[in-house]
């Protein structure tokens, strides 16, 4: 271990660690990009390096990534993946009420925290949660999805069918292409493009940054937000405001660390979901989407704890947590490394590199972060006729890049025009997205549970994990509904 | 809104029913017990259904107040006018490559969104020119990532 601890800071490999958190910050920050690509595009990089030390470099930019995502979030409204969506929720109206830095500053923090105390859970406590992870099936997985889309749904308070609704259509367009399990085409209409499904990048940037420039230029829009970076000291943000939302952190991190570690589900859901479950517990929930601060905190700690919770299955069992634990893991198996079970007795280096390198970049980007945030909010003050058609085209590319053939370009035009009907008519897009997201993993767990058990889909509501997320489900999709019937029932007894 | 509304979940009502309609027309070979992939579909298109029910019925509620939807003719057709813009950025993509309409595409938005006052030839041509070669020192040079290229020639 101390062998390990001397090699994170030789010369080179910080050189490395420190250049690929800081390229996972950009790559994070930018619309469409993602760290997540960066391990993707960097892995053939590592080939020609030690496997600790190219194991560093995957790490770090995927840690960089994760924590970067918020910056586009924030300043923009735009988010850098589907990791940081919720952060835009709250983020995004700070700007423009004038809080960028304090906003970054918050999302900094709980990044940091985020990361680093899960990759500290994680080192300790992986053998004992991946045995945990292996007691629960289809069933439960099943009804864990199901209930954050309820959570996600019943999010807009004032109409839930509206959430209900944009969620059945994030499910059903994530029927479009290949059914999992058997591999039946579905509402592809044998087009060849339409048969691998919708791209989620195109998805995220056509209803985000698209819809808000043609939006925005349909309005009229040309008034800069104000920027609070002369005003502020350290990270923007009080003790008191830590400190009223202490619970909400730690509730926050517990989702995020636990959704990581459950295979398949990730980053993308715990942010929404540690959103939904802040705003639902909130004292003032009608602040929520207008510029709270608490909104902030739960987003980017939960995003960020699934990095040490998707690491505890990767790690202990060889299963990856999700897409990015996934390039990890064929990363770790081209450099001869098997995961599993056995890792910790045989290559124990390895599994002490992955988690030092995770807690060093942790740091590192927390730092860079930090002599960053004042300098980050200097784009609000690009009039948005130079800003803009950057991001135009960054949106072109990226879903070009990701995807590799110029027909995503149709899909991208389509989902901005989706997104602007749908702010329209006022249905959310977070319960459309979570949805779609969720939706293959969903289906795939659905089937699997109907096939499993002998009592069919009876089982789903005798096994009591499962019976008590699908409960809560239903409760938080009825409960705005029945609230004012209590209050009005309460008022009449009192 | 109440009209929006009810147009809105007749709409998603009406889809609702043409996805179980196309559902049900989907060929599969079964597995021992597995219910297939229509069930799925079924699931959403219930849920979709149901939800439009219920936005139909709260609609109908006279003490739901909401403000009405503006319609801004201007608005709309702005907005048109940029989204034709998008369009036709994507497929002068395709037919002539990215770094052949990049700049002119970058020029047009600059122009179109700076408005008549504050917009001035060189800048648009900078700003174009640089944000072309900002993306190929990022993604080509920097990630090793291709970037469409012509399909006419």
């Amino acid at each position: 271990m101390f062998d390990v601890v001397l090699s994170l800071f030789d010369p080179v490999t910080f050189a490395i660690i420190l250049g690929a958190s800081i390229l996972g910050v950009i790559l994070g920050a930018i619309p469409g990009l993602s760290g997540g690509l960066g391990v993707a595009l960097l892995l053939p990089v590592t080939f020609g390096m030690e496997p600790g030390t190219g194991l560093a470099m995957l790490v770090a930019i995927w840690i960089g990534g994760v924590s970067g995502a918020m910056i586009g979030s924030i300043l923009l409204g735009i988010p850098g993946s589907p990791s940081a969506i919720a952060t835009c929720f709250d983020g995004y109206p700070m700007t423009r009420n004038g809080e960028a830095v304090k906003a970054l500053g918050a999302a900094i923090t709980a990044s940091f925290l985020g990361t680093f105390f899960s990759i500290l859970v994680a080192a300790v406590a992986s053998p004992v949660l991946a045995d945990l992870a292996l007691k629960l099936g289809p069933w439960e997985y099943f009804s864990l999805g199901f209930c954050a889309i309820a959570l996600v749904a019943s999010l807009s308070r004032e109409n839930v069918g509206k959430g209900m609704a944009s969620a059945s259509l994030g499910l059903l367009f994530a029927c479009v292409g290949f059914a999992p399990i058997d591999g039946t085409a579905r509402f592809s209409f044998d087009n060849m493009y339409l048969s691998s499904g919708f791209d989620l990048i195109a998805m995220m940037l056509g209803i985000f940054a698209l819809k808000q420039i043609v939006m925005d230029f349909a309005k009229g829009t040309q008034d800069l937000p104000s920027v609070d970076a002369g005003r502020i000291s350290g990270f923007g943000v009080s003790l008191r405001e830590y400190r009223d939302n202490l619970w909400n952190l730690v509730r926050s991190f517990g989702i995020g660390i636990w959704i990581g570690f459950l295979p398949g589900m990730g980053a993308a859901l715990s942010n929404m979901v540690a959103y939904a479950q802040a705003k639902s517990a909130s004292k003032h929930p009608e602040k929520f989407g207008k510029g709270c601060i608490d909104g902030v905190f739960a987003s980017e700690i939960s995003n960020n704890a699934s990095v040490g919770g998707s690491l505890i299955p990767m790690i202990a069992l060889g299963i990856p947590g999700d897409g990015t634990t996934a390039i990890l893991l064929g990363g770790l198996m081209i450099h001869g490394v098997q995961p599993g079970p056995l890792l910790f007795t045989n290559n124990p280096e390895i599994v002490y590199m992955v988690f030092g390198t995770a807690l060093l970049s942790a740091v590192l980007v927390v730092l860079v972060q930090f002599f960053g945030m004042r300098l980050f909010p200097a784009i609000l003050k690009v009039p948005y006729h130079y800003l803009y058609p950057p991001i135009v085209v960054l949106s072109f590319v990226g879903v070009f890049v990701n995807v590799g053939g110029t027909y995503i370009f149709l899909f991208l035009l389509g989902f901005a025009a989706l997104g602007i009907v749908m702010d329209m008519v006022r249905l959310p897009v977070s319960p459309f997205l979570l949805a779609f997201i969720l939706g293959p993993m969903l289906e795939s767990n659905l089937r699997k549970g109907f096939t499993y058990s002998a009592d069919g889909a009876l089982a789903f509501f005798t096994r009591p994990i499962s019976a008590a997320l699908l409960a809560a489900a239903v409760l938080s999709i009825v409960w705005p509904y029945l609230r004012p019937m209590l209050r009005r029932a309460q008022a009449r007894a009192s | 809104m109440q009209r929006t509304d009810r147009i809105t979940s007749l709409a998603l009502i009406g889809l609702g029913l043409i996805v179980v309609w196309l559902t049900s027309r989907i060929t599969y070979t079964s597995f021992t017990d597995d219910p297939g992939p229509r069930l799925f579909p079924y699931f959403g298109a219930a849920v979709l259904i149901l939800s439009g029910l219920g936005i139909f019925l709260r609609a109908g509620r006279s003490e739901i107040a909401e403000e009405t939807i503006p319609v801004d003719r201007a608005q709309i057709r702005r907005g048109g006018i940029f989204f034709v813009l998008l369009a036709l950025y994507a497929l002068a993509m395709k037919l002539f490559g990215f770094y052949a309409v990049t700049p002119l595409l970058v020029f047009a938005v600059y122009w179109l969104i700076a408005g008549p006052k504050r917009r001035a030839v060189w800048r648009g041509a900078v700003l174009g020119l640089g944000c072309t070669l900002a993306v190929y020192l990022l993604f080509t040079l920097g990630l090793g990532s291709y970037l469409p290229e012509a399909s006419m020639f």
